[in-house]
């Protein structure tokens, strides 16, 4: 036994030692922890700020203070249209807007309906012995007529209505111009009944034109709708004695006027812009920089989660795609290094009317950590190649003029627009070499937009075209046409040239065949001045035409007042039409048929 | 019978039967663009009318579905007992047209007023059957579980698909309801035309509020009673402390009205200052804005920041050599090998594929027969999947 022990002791049994690498793996196919981002490693966290460069120093500091001055220029006068010598002292109590859209609100059937019976009304009212004696009498001296005055072009609708208005109410429109008139002591185109001078009428009839007067926002002869252009024209002047500074809005189509509807120029002297000169008033301005945010931007900071709602990174930007590339590099490389303060400007005194100014910023002055105070100039001032501009946005600027103003215009917020009233489109019609005045809606007598394709249809079905000459046995076989008739609702566009060699369309008139004897086509609409005569100019009606609108328009201004007028309205067309306009036509005739 | 639609001879202002027609087809436009009140109407937006208290009548819509529904079946049933009575008895039969004819079914009235008429059958029939179709599936509605939705389907079944049913409705907050309306007449007095002027020129710019001025001027022409225009009855919530003015009006800037206010204007029959419930036809509604008196703008400015940072961890150290004063070279030390330490921990096993077979250089020996020391991770992994 002991030789035993001693053999296993002295002879050892072969074993076999393997070796375990313990292997550290810091990956995991699985998000799930990664995603908790649980940090329990500095060393990681620190690692992570070294690879993108945030211990890096850098021989510059924080902006922790920021000094800015502006100023603000009142802008004093308006002009309507193009002439200088119409300048007038700008009312703060009319949006600008309104001030330039507003036309006359010319109303027909029903608006003379609705103003009537609101006179009879206050008749009945205001205690006026016999009020149905006096009602009788203006009814009598204003009648509402039971003729349809174009019986061609009246919806069913609208000759019913003036059936049963006529004699039941007095035309109330018609009230209002003679009323208007005794009560600027002119005469009126009708006179007023003898009841007028009834006891307690001469308050009643006051009361009704004070009504009248403030249903609508109407102009005081200061158009600024240019016709030939189709389009407004108007400008602000904002005078310094060293600079007559105008915004010219040489185009504003209508509708919603902002800062880029003017463009800047510098005016001549004007009695009215050195008797309105602008008010400059400086502000003063510290704060504490703050960087630039947007969807997108990258955060500066390591281990923050960025909005996701914009990423820059998955732009699919081609070479030539200029824009986008620098908006891309502006917010991936730059993005970080942009600081804005917010400059609250008031635009009006609350319950009060707004101002118009130009603000522009005079000097921004920041502080850095160390001290270190730099001043920051304008991006018009930057330095760039000879023959370059330097680039910005949102200051005003003209044909060779730049400037560093900024427009907070007070315009209105959210209108209300009602339906196209009147709507003329013009279009090029290359077939017939010529353009056209499409009037695709008329004011009817219910104040309403007619449909003039169907009112022609209708006219069609009543008073067709006369039937064409039938072939007799022997007889001609064919017949010439002059030209071809066109719908009357397509006005004419005649080429004309100016001597100074200028292109317009003139409108002009045609005859078109009915059973019942010619009609003639002349506008209607009233943005085709129908009676006198009316050119647009020809670069206006572009191939794919022009759009042009009247309606009306209500809104709230600053002050909480509420605006209701008439405005006008352009815009691109839907392209070429053809009238079906031919001349010359020879067409076979068709034998009689065989009864 | 027949109707004289114009005559010359008539005095002006004769009303005629297309005047009729007329007034008729305006209200039915007025009346068809409508939808009838419903509690979240006579709120804020902001506040939930059914948690408010705010309720429809079911109750009373229930009984007058049953009341409908009863009446069409018993008219029904007497068509056809009157139609089992041709030819000989002729005028039943119209009686019971005319009666089925207010359920608007095109056809119904009779074309002749007496005597034979041998047309009366199949008319009847035709009515007949319009009838039974739409009480078969306006009776199959569970009214047990009906929504107004459910009722006012069964209405425009029988009736037509522009009829309206006005259910009671109970506002959230009546008394609030009915304190708002009593401010009417003060809510102008600044201006007491102004309610007509605002309704007139919205009639030029809202569709709705048009077909309401028509249906209304029209009704005028047919007398001298005090239609048009029609008196508005004004409310406003929620209720101020303050001198309360009529939104429509220009601000008071002493008093600068709340915004999400809302404003009512009603043409009302009976005196909606003490009503528990309201029945009423929906015009339009809108949201109005006033511009802002001060706009907000920002100027932007490039500035160069640097990009270093602050360390986002906090570095605790301990002297190496227990000195009692630190300096400058120890500490810069400390940091250094902190930032070399940071930048070993970028490095992972992926990142060092090509010193693969020997980094990292953690080796453990396993002897089953204990011939060395030995570290046995199977033990270790079965410890931790027994605990998950």
């Amino acid at each position: 036994m002991r030789l035993d022990r001693l053999a296993r002791a002295t002879v050892e049994v072969p074993s076999i030692t393997t070796w375990t690498r313990l292997e550290p793996q810091a990956r995991d196919a699985s998000m799930q922890r990664s995603l908790q981002a649980q940090v329990r490693d500095p060393l990681w966290m620190l690692a992570r700020q070294w690879q993108v460069g945030e211990f890096f120093g850098a021989d510059a500091g924080s902006p922790v203070q920021a000094t800015l001055a502006a100023e603000t220029q009142t802008v004093t006068t308006y002009r309507p249209g193009v002439d200088d010598s119409a300048t007038v002292v700008l009312d703060p109590s009319l949006p600008v807007e309104i001030h330039v859209e507003r036309e006359t609100a010319a109303l027909k059937l029903r608006g003379s309906v609705q103003l009537g019976m609101y006179f009879e009304w206050l008749v009945r009212e205001n205690g006026i012995a016999t009020p149905e004696a006096v009602i009788a009498a203006f009814r009598t001296s204003f009648p509402i007529s039971a003729n349809v005055p174009d019986p061609n072009y009246a919806p069913v609708s609208a000759v019913r209505f003036r059936s049963l208005m006529a004699g039941k109410v007095t035309d109330g429109e018609a009230l209002y111009v003679s009323a208007a008139a005794v009560q600027a002591g002119k005469v009126p185109p009708i006179p007023l009944p003898a009841e007028a001078n009834n006891p307690g009428m001469p308050a009643v009839l006051a009361a009704f034109v004070s009504y009248r007067a403030s249903l609508f926002s109407e102009p005081q002869n200061d158009p600024a709708w240019i016709d030939n252009q189709l389009e407004y024209e108007f400008a602000m002047g904002s005078p310094t004695p060293g600079q007559n500074l105008l915004l010219n809005a040489p185009d504003f189509p209508g509708g919603h006027l902002d800062w880029y509807s003017f463009s800047l120029q510098n005016d001549n002297p004007n009695p009215v812009f050195t008797a309105n000169p602008a008010q400059i008033s400086p502000v003063n301005f510290n704060f504490f920089p703050n960087h630039v945010t947007f969807r997108g931007v990258h955060d500066p900071r390591w281990w923050v989660f960025e909005d996701g709602m914009t990423d820059f990174g998955q732009l699919d930007a081609e070479h030539v795609d200029l824009a986008k590339l620098l908006v891309m590099e502006f917010a991936l490389v730059y993005g970080g290094n942009w600081f804005s303060v917010p400059i609250p400007i008031p635009i009006s005194t609350l319950g009060g009317p707004p101002t118009w100014n130009l603000s522009r910023v005079t000097t921004l002055i920041v502080t850095d950590t160390f001290g270190i105070r730099t001043l920051i100039r304008p991006s018009e001032q930057t330095t760039v190649n000879p023959g370059e501009t330097a680039w910005s946005m949102y200051k005003l600027s003209g044909v060779g003029m730049r400037s560093d103003f900024i427009l907070m215009a007070p315009t209105l917020g959210v209108v209300d627009d009602a339906d196209a009233m009147e709507e003329v489109l013009f279009l090029r019609d290359d077939m017939a070499a010529m353009a056209w005045a499409v009037e695709h809606k008329l004011q009817g007598d219910l104040d309403a937009p007619v449909d003039m394709h169907e009112a022609y249809l209708d006219r069609v079905t009543r008073n067709p075209p006369p039937p064409p000459p039938q072939a007799t046995a022997g007889g001609p076989q064919i017949y010439y046409t002059l030209e071809d008739p066109v719908p009357e609702y397509w006005i004419p566009m005649v080429p004309v040239q100016t001597a100074q060699g200028a292109l317009y369309l003139r409108r002009g008139t045609m005859q078109i065949p009915t059973s019942g004897g010619p009609i003639t086509v002349t506008g209607r609409a009233l943005l085709l001045d129908p009676g006198q005569p009316f050119f647009v100019a020809d670069r206006i009606i572009p191939q794919a035409g022009r759009l042009a609108d009247r309606y009306f328009r209500r809104a709230r201004s600053y002050d909480g007042s509420t605006y209701l007028w008439m405005a006008r309205s352009s815009g691109a067309g839907r392209g070429m039409g053809w009238s079906g306009l031919r001349f010359d036509v020879v067409n076979d005739m068709k034998p009689v048929a065989a009864k | 019978m027949q109707i004289l639609f114009q005559s010359p001879d008539l005095p002006a202002a004769t009303v005629l039967f297309p005047d009729l027609l007329y007034l008729a087809q305006s209200l039915r436009r007025f009346f068809g663009a409508c939808r009838p009140t419903e509690p979240q109407d006579l709120t804020t937006p902001e506040e939930n009318a059914a948690q408010a208290g705010g309720a429809i009548d079911v109750v009373d819509l229930t009984n007058r579905v049953k009341a409908l529904l009863t009446g069409l079946k018993n008219d029904i049933a007497a068509l056809q007992a009157a139609q089992g009575g041709l030819p000989g008895a002729t005028d039943p039969v119209r009686k019971a047209l005319i009666q089925c004819s207010w359920y608007g079914v095109t056809g119904a009235i009779p074309a002749t007023t007496a005597g034979p008429d041998a047309t009366l059958g199949d008319q009847a029939q035709s009515v007949i059957d319009t009838l039974q179709a739409r009480y078969n599936k306006a009776n199959a509605v569970d009214l047990t579980r009906a929504q107004l939705a459910d009722f006012e389907g069964i209405f425009k079944t029988v009736f037509a698909a522009d009829f309206a049913v006005l259910p009671h409705v109970t506002p959230p907050d009546v008394t609030t309801l009915q304190a708002a309306f009593g401010q009417s007449a003060a809510l102008t007095t600044t201006d007491t035309v102004a309610p007509a002027r605002w309704l007139r020129q919205l009639s030029h710019v809202r569709p709705a509020v048009s077909r309401m001025d028509l249906a209304f001027s029209v009704a005028q022409a047919f007398g001298t009673a005090a239609v048009y225009p029609p008196s508005l009855t004004l409310a406003q919530l929620p209720p101020v402390a303050a001198p309360d003015r009529w939104l429509a009006l220009p601000l008071d800037p002493a008093h600068p009205p709340q915004k999400g206010r809302v404003a009512f204007a009603c043409v009302t029959a009976g005196d909606p200052t003490n009503q528990a419930t309201y029945a009423g036809l929906m015009v339009d509604e809108w949201p109005e804005r006033i511009p802002n008196a001060q706009a907000q703008t920002a100027v932007a400015f490039h500035f160069e920041e640097p990009s270093a940072r602050a360390p986002q961890a906090l570095l605790l150290a301990t002297c190496p050599d227990n000195r009692e004063t630190w300096d400058d070279p120890l500490l810069q030390a400390v940091l250094k090998e902190t930032l070399e330490l940071a930048k070993m921990r970028t490095v992972d096993l992926g990142s060092v594929l090509q010193v693969g077979q020997i980094l990292p250089a953690l080796y453990f020996a396993l002897n089953l027969e204990s011939a060395t020391i030995s570290t046995r991770f199977a033990v270790i992994e079965e410890v931790a999947s027994a605990i998950g």
